[in-house]
């Protein structure tokens, strides 16, 4: 629980207010960034410069804010950052993977079990496509916002979502095939 | 369309609450990014401490002579020219104005003879008049000279090599005595006794006489070297050199006992084993007693950390009647709960080894207590600088922070026995860790140590 004193007390740097936003946000926070990264070591890398970027801004921010929506938007802002400068983000070579044979087995019966093969399909997806995905659907930005933060064209970022769509549907069914 | 909003949704709905929590690694090396940023810092601080005070010592001990015996009030007998023409002109600078002032002998002395003089009940009437009488033959002597015309020959070699009285004596056998407050009585010689002399012959002189011209100004060259007969009356151990110096090379030894685990959590231990530390330091007096130690030293620490989780195999609980008596009869029966809990207690442990270099930067203060016995105490902040042998890692021990560079403050009080120049001691000293080196999980520690010391010291 986060309460005002806290959130004064993380404002001007105390460590065991800071302890305590991280034991509150670290788990939702992870799970954004094991959207964005291919794998559980890069999004560990990612929550950790989030969570010390988060450390060393926290004058910044500002108590009328939602702490979490500040807080997601720098892990995102890490994430972003992250996989242009580790991942090959070539948005133009990916159409090849259409080509290539995907598997995946998909259980709806557990929502947990869910969420992991979800997360799974993402991971798979080449990194243009799941970042583009993760913005439009999961953040709600607007393909003009998302051209912004990836430095890319409004129509590149369109094109990249409609594949990612596609490959999505394309895995989905495979699965529902094999169900 | 539709199935494409679907998986839209799919996603949206799935990930709107996705959680999943972190290792524990991950917010170990964000506590040490963190604790690293901060004490980048601290690095150049200390950085700029110990640079400020090698620059300190440097200055300390290339700083000129003369001026040490100023501010130590210590006399050094040496052949050199240079030192003789300082004699002389320190001689007439201060011996003349002040001259006579403290003991009333006005004797061709030096430093020490006069503090034996002083002892003794300087200025006594037997030995003013005694000195008093070689200073009249002194001035005898110098009207002579200036009599047979030789003030002009001797006039030159007596400014320039020694100026007056006992610059005279001494300087000509090669040897000059250097003192601040000594040019009381160096620097005056025997124009000091002739004023005095005088002074005996016509009390009607006053006091502003010590000051005139006679002393420093127009007599020096009637007080010449060549005609002034050397005082046989100055005691040939008074030349010795000082015994001891501005600095003092220490070297300290102690054993270590650390404590301080501060936790809200019962199952958590750390043993810490003795360990041992020494270093070797220099001191450097300034002013009243105060002075600067540094050095570098060298400490060994080792300590196990144990935490202990609990596992309840089996809780039986059950009622007893327990009797309730009147008297020796039994009225009735009480029903009491009992519980049989069988618990294990597993502990997982992990050893770990510190080495650690360090360098102190302390003030320090001596005090003396009769011509042996002394006080030595000092007070600053240790730079550590930590090497670390980490025992095997157990997933089941909190993630542990090594910290390389960490800070202390750090005090000791020693009792000193002085012989020659050695100085013996022993105390204790005490502190505690600004950081500790190794922080288990979240766990706060704060170490204290108070331990033992001995010290062995050389002063030059």
């Amino acid at each position: 629980m986060i309460t005002k004193e806290i959130l004064e007390q993380f404002q001007k740097g105390d460590r065991k207010a800071y302890d305590t936003v991280y034991a509150a946000f670290s788990a939702a926070m992870y799970g954004v960034c094991l959207r964005y990264t291919r794998c559980a070591d890069d999004a560990q890398d990612v929550l950790q410069e989030a969570f010390i970027r988060i450390y060393r801004n926290c004058g910044q921010y500002s108590l009328e804010r939602p702490l979490a929506a500040w807080i997601k938007t720098i892990t995102i802002n890490c994430a972003l950052t992250y996989i242009k400068q580790h991942y090959r983000f070539d948005l133009k070579e990916e159409d090849a993977y259409f080509d290539e044979q995907h598997e995946m087995e998909l259980e709806t019966e557990n929502q947990e079990q869910l969420k992991k093969q979800l997360l799974t399909i993402l991971t798979k997806l080449p990194d243009g496509y799941r970042t583009v995905f993760n913005l439009f659907v999961i953040e709600n930005l607007t393909h003009k916002e998302i051209s912004e933060h990836l430095e890319i064209s409004e129509s590149t970022s369109k094109t990249q979502f409609f594949k990612a769509k596609r490959m999505i549907q394309q895995l989905l069914e495979v699965e529902r095939a094999r169900a | 369309m539709k199935e494409d909003k679907n998986i839209e949704d799919l996603f949206r709905s799935s990930f709107e609450d996705f959680e999943v929590t972190p290792p524990v690694q991950v917010k170990g090396r964000i506590d040490r990014e963190l604790d690293s940023g901060r004490y980048t810092r601290l690095w150049w601080i200390a950085g700029l401490l110990l640079l400020v005070s090698v620059g300190f010592s440097t200055w300390l001990f290339l700083k000129p002579v003369k001026e040490s015996f100023k501010d130590r009030n210590v006399s050094v007998i040496t052949d050199s020219e240079k030192q003789d023409e300082y004699s002389s002109s320190e001689g007439n600078k201060v011996g003349h104005t002040e001259g006579n002032k403290d003991n009333g002998s006005n004797s061709v002395q030096d430093q020490s003879a006069v503090r034996e003089d002083a002892a003794k009940g300087s200025g006594s009437e037997k030995m003013g008049q005694e000195r008093n009488s070689i200073a009249l033959l002194h001035k005898k002597k110098t009207v002579e000279s200036i009599k047979n015309g030789k003030l002009k020959k001797t006039r030159k070699r007596s400014a320039r090599k020694t100026g007056n009285g006992t610059g005279d004596v001494w300087g000509s056998s090669g040897t000059v005595l250097l003192s601040d407050s000594g040019g009381q009585q160096t620097g005056e010689g025997a124009t000091g006794e002739t004023k005095n002399a005088d002074k005996k012959n016509n009390p009607e002189q006053t006091a502003g006489d010590d000051n005139d011209s006679i002393a420093g100004k127009e007599q020096p060259a009637k007080a010449d070297s060549s005609a002034a007969p050397r005082d046989e009356t100055a005691p040939k151990e008074k030349l010795k050199k000082p015994k001891s110096g501005l600095w003092m090379a220490s070297i300290y030894a102690s054993p270590m006992f650390g404590t301080g685990l501060q936790s809200p959590k019962p199952l958590e231990e750390l043993d810490e084993k003795p360990g041992f530390r020494f270093s070797a330091e220099v001191n450097r007096s300034l002013f009243g007693g105060y002075g600067v130690s540094t050095g570098v030293g060298y400490r060994s620490q080792s300590e196990t950390y144990s935490r202990s989780y609990m596992s309840y195999d089996s809780i039986f609980a059950g009622y007893d009647s327990i009797p309730i008596y009147s008297g020796d009869t039994i009225i009735g029966y009480d029903s009491v709960a009992v519980y049989n809990i069988d618990s294990t207690k597993t502990t997982y442990s992990q050893a770990n080894a510190i080495r650690t270099v360090f360098i102190p930067l302390y003030i320090s203060r001596q005090f003396t207590f009769g011509d042996h016995w002394g006080m030595l105490v000092n007070a600053g902040t240790v730079f550590r600088f930590h090497t670390f042998k980490t025992g095997a890692v157990d997933s089941m021990l909190p993630a542990i922070s090594l910290n390389k560079f960490s800070m202390s403050v750090v005090g000791r009080i020693h009792a000193t026995y002085t012989f020659n120049q050695l100085v013996f001691s022993a105390g204790v000293s005490g502190g505690f860790d600004l950081k500790s080196p190794l922080t288990y999980g979240t766990t706060e520690r704060r170490r204290y140590t108070l331990t033992p010391e001995i010290g062995i010291h050389f002063t030059f």
